[in-house]
């Protein structure tokens, strides 16, 4: 009997807990739009220019799918040019190195996210806030530093959102999650522990493993070099669709395997476009899904010639699956 | 007689589509449980939606009744014990809090995957639900069972690409040379290639590298 007494009481109790912190969030939100959006894209302009021009060394932790990886990274600078080596540190053995690649090389989406203005087509100034909504969310500390949280919330499904955490006296990234349409983490990039502005021993860039990659520079040109490289590449292939925002940031073609490429970004998403016409215009068509990066292939037959058209990207598969099947072979 | 009948049915999809309320789901339930008929019609009504969803098992076997046997064979448990009533509230309590605490999480705009005391668990939901059951098993570059069909696009210039045409089955698409690594090995490809391309656009520096495919994901 003292229970079905005490029921009601409780209910009121908890439904008034709710409508309290119901509230209590609503009245939280409206600050949101007090934000001073040019406060945050000069956040932004400020972390584009520190992740290239400062010299720092870390750890830092990648997360995907509840796989943990550790990273050491390397960043210096020297005569104006960028020297970077990365380690995995966990798992198999795995070492990138990347050099001299030119401070005052900037590319494309390099530029979008710096708002700069371009004078190419469809990009304006401040292009990043025609595509994201940008909000500062307060403080939070990585790193043992603290940080500036920022959330990149799209304005289309075309794309992912992103939560930044710039450190406040730098500028550097220090941590990025990717977001997806149902708010979910796809990964997390984190520094667990990073000294920033030291000067970097020569032999901490040089490579320690015969296996290592090294990662080259030419797939995206500096801005500079744009114009001309593009009228004198041959295309034959055009998207006839491209998500709103995205431009085309590069292109190539491999004179051994026969791949054309193209990279198209939006000044935070990059996905890449591939086709093939050798032995992987067999394959199957394809989905699939690593991490936050999935990958469409669809196969083309045009004049019985048979394309494999592959895009990659960290973008939702439906982005992908558009742009692979609008491609279209230019006469 | 025959009006009750028509309401109670038209209770039961009312509760298929998730449409009923409390005393219409009260109402359902009490009928099943007296209508051998009315039971009928609801494992007919979710045979067409399994089937419909295409998650109708080859070989449709009733277990209900043998189920009903068992339990009304099961001995009884001891009538409610003094503990039991008194732990009875505490359950409700606990439901109502995470009430609670979903209303206030969904409201936050990416609030929970940015509070750091956030238990793992929210990364451990990492899979994007790709929306067809064929990407399902992608936590990796898995390859997944290929619904395949040919693209043709045709020659007339202006008008590049036509929409897919044609079915095709999966083994007359997989010419029987390419294996599973060899599908593996191509996109691992393509996924360095790309990974370059962000490390290059994204001013994230050398962090896209991270993602590079490892041998264990293989």
């Amino acid at each position: 009997m003292k229970t079905t007494l005490l029921k009601p009481k409780l209910l009121t109790f908890f439904s008034r807990l709710c409508a309290a912190t119901c509230l209590l969030v609503v009245a939280a939100s409206p600050s949101f739009a007090l934000d001073d959006i040019n406060s945050v894209t000069s956040l932004l302009k400020r972390m584009a220019e520190a992740n290239r021009q400062i010299s720092y060394q870390g750890i830092f932790s990648y997360e995907h799918g509840g796989a943990l990886k550790t990273v050491k990274v390397f960043h210096a600078v020297r005569d104006g040019q960028e020297f970077e080596r990365i380690i995995h540190l966990s798992g198999p053995k795995r070492e990138v190195v990347r050099r001299g690649n030119d401070l005052s090389c900037q590319r494309l989406g390099d530029a979008m996210l710096r708002g700069a203005a371009l004078g190419i087509a469809n990009i304006s100034r401040g292009h990043l806030e025609n595509y994201y909504d940008l909000y500062i969310k307060g403080d939070e500390r990585v790193a043992g530093r603290d940080v500036t949280i920022v959330h990149v919330v799209p304005k289309d499904d075309f794309r992912y959102g992103y939560v930044l955490g710039i450190d406040k006296e730098t500028g550097l990234l220090l941590q990025s999650m990717l977001i997806g349409s149902d708010k979910r983490v796809l990964e997390r990039f984190q520094f667990v522990d990073i000294s920033i502005g030291i000067l970097i021993d020569d032999m901490a860039l040089e490579p320690t493993d015969t296996e290592h990659h090294m990662a080259s520079l030419n797939t995206s040109p500096c801005l500079d070099d744009m114009t001309h490289s593009s009228e004198s590449t041959v295309r034959q292939w055009k998207a006839s669709w491209l998500p709103p925002g995205f431009a085309m940031a590069g292109s190539h073609q491999s004179t051994e395997t026969d791949r054309e490429t193209r990279v198209f970004t939006d000044g935070l998403a990059v996905f890449s476009i591939f086709i093939d016409s050798g032995e992987a215009a067999n394959l199957p068509i394809i989905q699939a899904q690593r991490g936050a990066t999935v990958a469409f292939l669809i196969r083309m037959d045009i004049e019985s010639t048979n394309y494999a058209i592959c895009v990659v990207g960290e973008i939702p598969i439906k982005t992908a699956k558009k742009v692979a099947e609008s491609m279209a072979r230019l006469q | 007689m025959s009006d009750n009948k028509t309401q109670i049915k038209e209770s039961l999809s009312a509760l298929m589509d998730g449409q009923a309320d409390e005393l219409e789901v009260r109402r359902v339930l009490k009928g099943v449980s007296e209508d051998d008929e009315l039971r009928d019609t609801w494992r007919r009504h979710q045979m067409a939606a399994a089937a419909m969803r295409r998650e109708l098992p080859m070989q449709v076997v009733d277990y209900s009744s043998a189920i009903r046997n068992a339990i009304e064979h099961e001995p009884k448990l001891g009538s409610e014990t003094r503990v039991g009533r008194l732990l009875k509230p505490l359950g409700r309590f606990a439901v109502a809090a995470s009430v609670a605490a979903i209303a206030v999480v969904g409201v936050q705009q990416y609030a929970q995957t940015v509070n750091k005391t956030a238990p793992l668990a929210a990364v451990n939901e990492v899979q994007v639900d790709l929306g067809t059951p064929q990407l399902r098993t992608a936590a990796e570059f898995g390859i997944p069972p290929v619904t395949a069909r040919t693209v043709s696009t045709s020659n007339n210039p202006g008008q590049g690409y036509t929409a897919p045409q044609s079915v095709v089955q999966v083994s007359n698409v997989v010419p029987d040379q390419i294996t599973r690594e060899q599908v593996q090995a191509y996109l691992n490809e393509l996924m360095l290639q790309h990974t370059e391309h962000a490390a290059m656009n994204t001013n994230q520096g050398m962090l896209p590298f991270a993602r590079m495919p490892t041998d264990q994901d293989q």
